[in-house]
């Protein structure tokens, strides 16, 4: 029986502190087109207040249920299947620019299932992979078994779609299987069998081909298919070092596409320069630290895997995110936690954090 | 507690610990990748994204500077820039009316056929270039641009646009010039003065966001360009364009100038030139127009140098107007060449100096330079301001011809005496003649008064009118230096007065005023054969008025009179000097120095006969007739005993003034009358010391309008100059100053000579210069 100590508090500040920032940023990148739009400069900073409270307050919860709740199937099967239909269930729905992602319950309550399916995918894993571990060379009974629900969730992303957090789910997946000890061929014949259907997907489908090209040469076209990538590259080279400050970014105003969500990191360094955009990357790269390190003292395999999924997923998508602002990879539509407006994003991500604080009581 | 705790063994075991290690290796290679990119992005490649950020959040907008003004020295506008309204459209704003509205627009705006800028289908063909912007029309008048207002058409919109304009049109337009497209000055002060008068271009950088929505912009404001102030005064400039634009027409002449200036200060209050150019039209420029002849046309001066000539000698070889000199019947042989008088002139023997020049005996001239010598007579020439530029704020100024003494030929000293072999501009002739009305002190022309940044109406910027002056400023501008003592230059004014008087420059005299002057009539050197045009000749005319202390001097010089009576400098330009300054005198408010006959015109003074450097002289009697009428005492004179009444109210009293003017005569000693005679008579009092009977001239109110001030003094009072022969300075200044004169003492010891000599009747307050000898 583990003893019972706090909460790791690296992890917690460095969480309310991401949060922070995000408000802020969010507002800043915000302001200008909320007030446009919307007619008030806080539309969506208040938006993501409220889902950033809600969120701290499920992580308080979550802090304090202890996890093992949750290593239970009649909490797993039940949510996967759940995640399964909202995941089919969003396909009713009308679209929003040519894409099945939100849910919207009444006017004002929305939510992207693909968000719930990266926390559901990492408890999914670490409740079936605990006890496989000396198995992990059965690729029927364990690798195929523990892939194949996931590998349908990322299906049903990708055909939302939403690339980006598909991507982001299989990297989770390799990562946690990779911890759970599969051989590194199942990883060839993964990536093997991965690659078509990749290319398939960025290639053939028109404008993920362009975005690819852009990426390739951002300033061939930068007009047209470049003009994204360019844009997010002019935010992020005036930062300098120093930035232009807090609230003085230009690329926001209309030059920067989704200035307060997937590109809101090009603002950051844009406002804030070399000095805030290396301090967020450091945040994620303490959170990252504290992350693996709860996992990795967790004498408790279930523990272990949810934490470090938990951390991986995070830490995938804000590095994922980070890249694809500074060109580094291709555009793909996928918010930068905690700091990207977005309800859903925030509350699952806090919320899930509240599970690895709780984890990390036993671990100090 | 537990109850899905798995079994102990299969916790650990299988768990590879460097697989965590190898993860977060991942992310810290990962992170190292991001780091590495944003210093490579935020730190090396900043200012290239910096610049890329600008160019597309910024728009900088050059704003034209206003061009700086050009005022005259009593501030009134010569040149202005007024903002104007272009019109141009979005095209794209216009959308399928496009046709429609070009059609509409050029009905409004095409109001010249020639300009093919606002046809109908040059319009239409911009809206269908571009679809952001396209001009419609420039710089148009407020009337089109209130009607196309009207039309009320949606994408069409307006920009302010500087436009030059001229308000006086012509009016000095070699002088002020004319500004091309972009605002480049391209002649005359606009091109001389292009880089002070332009201004600075100011810069909007707006900034603008993705969708060009203007958010804010920093202005640099443009700086206006310096203001001008020129020495010309609008009213002289207009009364001597009016004067030689009717002369240059009524003779045909190529072109003509004159130039009126201040002889105290070198400034030129006038510089007219003929035919002109209207500055507003610069469409229809014709390029012939556009030189500012007085500064840029060299001429041979013939005999107006004569005055040079004469100055240099009595200045240098101590002759004297009273001398006598061999004109050899009119011929002169030296070093082989023959030197010819004009026909008027042949018989003429030994005369006075004076005498020679009112004659314009070309001997007589020669004479004088030999005595000189050629470097001194080459020096003279130099400190007159010949053969150099005199630097006047005026594009294209020449230096005229002279040679240096080295490569004279021996009987080049003959030639230049009579001014042949020497080019001059009107400017230089203007300012040699200035230096003998103010005394001998040659002051650079100057044209411009100041450069400044203020406007008219900022209390700072003062109007500066023209204001006769009795002596020069205490603080001689830069350049100046004295080239003949003050009393030759009194000599020389009298002599001039006496060529007026009694010569070749009949023509010139004024009512009202004394005037003094010398003509010119020099044959045009044909470029083709280089040899002496026996047909074209350039009539000029140098003088000053009054006399005693010359308010202006002017030159008048015109290029090829072919109609008209006669191509002679005392027939063709000698009345334009006369109508010029007769105005000026009169708009200057200057006092009478002579009788005043308001019922002549100047115009009618000019008899039929008149006396010209190759007329016979046989005129004179008519002559001395006519200025006995015209330089009789009005009732008001003093010398009639009768008070002095004001310039607003004179008391006409025609008969009773007859008797009381010859008793005051009779009471003047006999030495001073007879001082009268020996001195020529001057002017005013050849017909009393004659006795002849005198026609009392009709008096009515002086009728000069009063203008800026100036002061109309009573010209009529003057008073008979007392002889100081012998007399300290200090008895010499008493008895001046109880006749009511002026004296300007040269020299020290006792009084030995005097100009206007003892006897002459002049206007109380004229200066009298007095040379004192020990």
């Amino acid at each position: 029986m583990a003893k019972r100590v706090g909460v790791d508090k690296w992890l917690f500040f460095v969480v309310v502190l991401l949060v922070l920032i995000g408000l802020v940023m969010v507002f800043s990148a915000s302001a200008v087109m909320a007030k446009e739009r919307y007619g008030s400069p806080y539309t969506f900073v208040s938006k993501q207040a409220m889902w950033a409270l809600v969120g701290l307050g499920a992580l308080l919860v979550l802090m304090r249920v202890d996890y093992r709740k949750f290593n239970n199937p009649k909490i797993v099967l039940p949510s996967v299947a759940i995640t399964m239909l909202l995941l089919i269930g969003v396909f009713a729905m009308r679209d929003s620019h040519n894409t099945h992602r939100w849910f919207k319950i009444g006017p004002f309550f929305s939510f992207q299932p693909s968000e719930i399916a990266k926390p559901v995918l990492v408890l999914f894993l670490a409740w079936f992979l605990q006890n496989r571990m000396h198995r992990m060379d059965d690729w029927k009974g364990t690798i195929l078994r523990a892939a194949a629900p996931p590998l349908l969730m990322i299906a049903l992303v990708v055909k939302e779609p939403d690339l980006g957090t598909a991507l982001v789910c299989a990297a989770v997946l390799a990562l946690m299987l990779y911890l759970a000890g599969a051989q590194m061929r199942y990883f060839a014949i993964g990536a093997a069998l991965a690659s078509p259907v990749l290319y398939f997907l960025l290639f053939h489908v028109a404008w993920r081909r362009a975005r690819m090209l852009a990426y390739m040469d951002p300033e061939k076209d930068p007009r047209g298919t470049g003009f994204h990538i360019l844009q997010s590259l002019i935010a992020v080279g005036t930062g300098g070092f120093h930035g232009l400050g807090l609230m003085e970014g230009r690329q926001k105003l209309f030059y920067l596409p989704e200035p307060h969500t997937d590109f809101i990191y090009a603002n950051v360094c844009e406002e804030l320069g070399l000095l805030g955009a290396l301090f967020v990357v450091a945040l994620f790269v303490v959170l990252g630290y504290r992350g693996l390190r709860t996992a990795f003292l967790s004498t408790d395999p279930f523990a272990r895997f949810l934490a470090f999924g938990i951390t991986c997923a995070i830490l995938i998508q804000a590095f994922f995110n980070i890249s694809v602002v500074l060109a580094l990879l291709p555009t793909k539509g996928i918010p930068l936690p905690f700091i990207s407006s977005g309800g859903t994003s925030v509350f699952i991500t806090l919320a899930s954090m509240g599970v690895l604080l709780n984890i990390s009581r036993e671990t100090d | 507690m537990h109850t899905v705790a798995p079994p102990r063994q299969t916790l650990t075991a299988p768990i590879k610990r460097v697989r965590f290690v190898y993860v977060a290796a991942f992310f810290l290679f990962w992170t190292v990748v991001i780091s590495g990119r944003l210093v490579w992005l935020q730190i090396i490649r900043h200012s290239h994204y910096v610049e890329k950020a600008a160019s597309q959040q910024e728009r900088s907008v050059t704003v034209a500077p206003r061009r700086g003004l050009l005022y005259d020295r009593n501030l009134r506008e010569l040149a202005m820039t007024v903002s104007v309204d272009s019109i141009y459209a979005v095209p794209k704003e216009l959308g399928s009316n496009a046709a429609d509205a070009a059609s509409l627009l050029a009905h409004v705006v095409h109001d010249d056929p020639d300009d093919r800028f606002t046809s109908e289908q040059s319009i239409l063909a911009r809206f269908t270039a571009s679809h952001n912007f396209a001009w419609v029309a420039h710089r148009v008048t407020p009337e089109i641009a209130e009607r196309v207002k009207d039309l009320n058409l949606k994408g069409v919109y307006f920009q302010k646009e500087f436009k030059r304009f001229y308000p006086n049109n012509d009016l000095a337009s070699q002088v002020l010039g004319y500004v091309g497209a972009e605002d480049v000055g391209l002649g005359g002060l606009e091109r001389e003065f292009e880089e002070d008068m332009h201004g600075t271009p100011g810069k909007v950088r707006t900034a603008l966001d993705a969708r060009r929505k203007v958010l804010g912009s920093i202005e640099q404001e443009p700086l206006p360009g310096e203001n001008l102030v020129l020495s010309i005064d609008t009213n002289i400039q207009h009364i001597a364009e009016r004067a030689l634009d009717e002369q240059v027409e009524k003779t045909k002449a190529l072109h003509g100038v004159v130039v009126v200036q201040d002889p105290r200060s070198g400034q030129i209050l006038a510089l007219a030139v003929s035919p002109r150019f209207n500055p507003n039209e610069t469409r229809h420029l014709d390029p012939k127009a556009l030189s500012n002849l007085a500064v840029s046309d060299v001429y041979e001066p013939g005999s107006t140098f004569k005055l040079v000539t004469y100055a240099s000698a009595l200045d240098g070889a101590n002759v004297k107007p009273e001398d006598l000199v061999d004109c050899q019947g009119g011929a002169i042989t030296i070093f082989g060449r023959t030197i010819h008088d004009d026909i008027s002139d042949r018989g003429m023997g030994v005369v006075t100096v004076q005498r020679a020049l009112e004659k314009s005996s070309d001997v007589a001239a020669v004479k004088l330079a030999m005595k000189l010598g050629n470097e001194r007579f080459y020096k003279y020439m130099r400190d007159f301001g010949f053969g150099d530029r005199t630097g006047i704020e005026l594009p294209s100024e020449t230096r005229g011809l002279l040679r240096p003494v080295r490569k004279w030929d021996p009987a080049s000293i003959g030639s230049l005496a009579i001014g042949q072999e020497v080019g001059v501009t009107p400017i230089q002739l203007v300012t040699m003649v200035s230096t003998i009305a103010n005394g001998g002190m040659y002051l650079p022309p100057h044209i411009i008064l100041s450069e400044t940044e203020k406007m008219k109406g900022d209390p700072e910027l003062k109007a500066t009118p023209f204001r006769p002056q009795n002596e020069l400023p205490k603080n001689l501008p830069d350049g100046s230096h004295r080239v003949i003592s003050e009393l030759t230059a009194a000599k020389m004014r009298s002599m001039m007065q006496s060529i007026v008087v009694n010569g070749t420059g009949t023509l010139a005299a004024l009512n009202g005023y004394s005037s003094g002057g010398k003509t010119g009539t020099a044959q045009k050197i044909d470029t083709a054969t280089h040899t002496y045009s026996k047909t074209k000749h350039v009539a000029s005319f140098a003088g000053i008025a009054p006399v005693s202390t010359p308010a202006i001097a002017v030159a008048v010089v015109i290029d090829t009179p072919t109609a008209g009576p006669s191509y002679y400098g005392g027939s063709v330009s000698a009345p334009v000097f006369a109508e010029v300054a007769q105005q000026v005198l009169e708009y200057l408010g200057v006092p009478h120095d002579q009788p005043f006959n308001p019922k002549k015109r100047v115009d009618e003074m000019k008899v039929a006969k008149v006396e010209h450097d190759d007329h016979p002289e046989d005129s004179t009697a008519d002559l001395n007739a006519m200025f006995a009428e015209a330089n009789a005492l009005p009732d008001d004179d003093p010398l009639k005993g009768t008070a002095n009444a004001g310039p607003a109210r004179p008391e006409p009293e025609p008969a009773a003034s007859q008797p009381a003017k010859r008793s005051v005569l009779n009471l003047l000693p006999e030495r001073v009358l007879a001082a009268f005679r020996a001195n020529g008579g001057a002017n005013t009092m050849a017909d009393a010391a004659d006795n002849k009977p005198l026609t009392a001239p009709k008096v009515v109110p002086l009728s000069q309008r009063k203008e800026d001030g100036g002061v109309i003094v009573d010209a009529t009072k003057r008073v008979a100059v007392p002889s100081f022969n012998g007399a300290a300075l200090r008895q010499v200044v008493q008895q001046a100053s109880s006749v009511g004169l002026r004296v300007q003492p040269v020299g020290s010891g006792l009084a030995r000579e005097q100009v206007p000599s003892a006897g002459t009747m002049v206007p109380v307050g004229t200066q009298v210069v007095v040379r004192f000898l020990r």
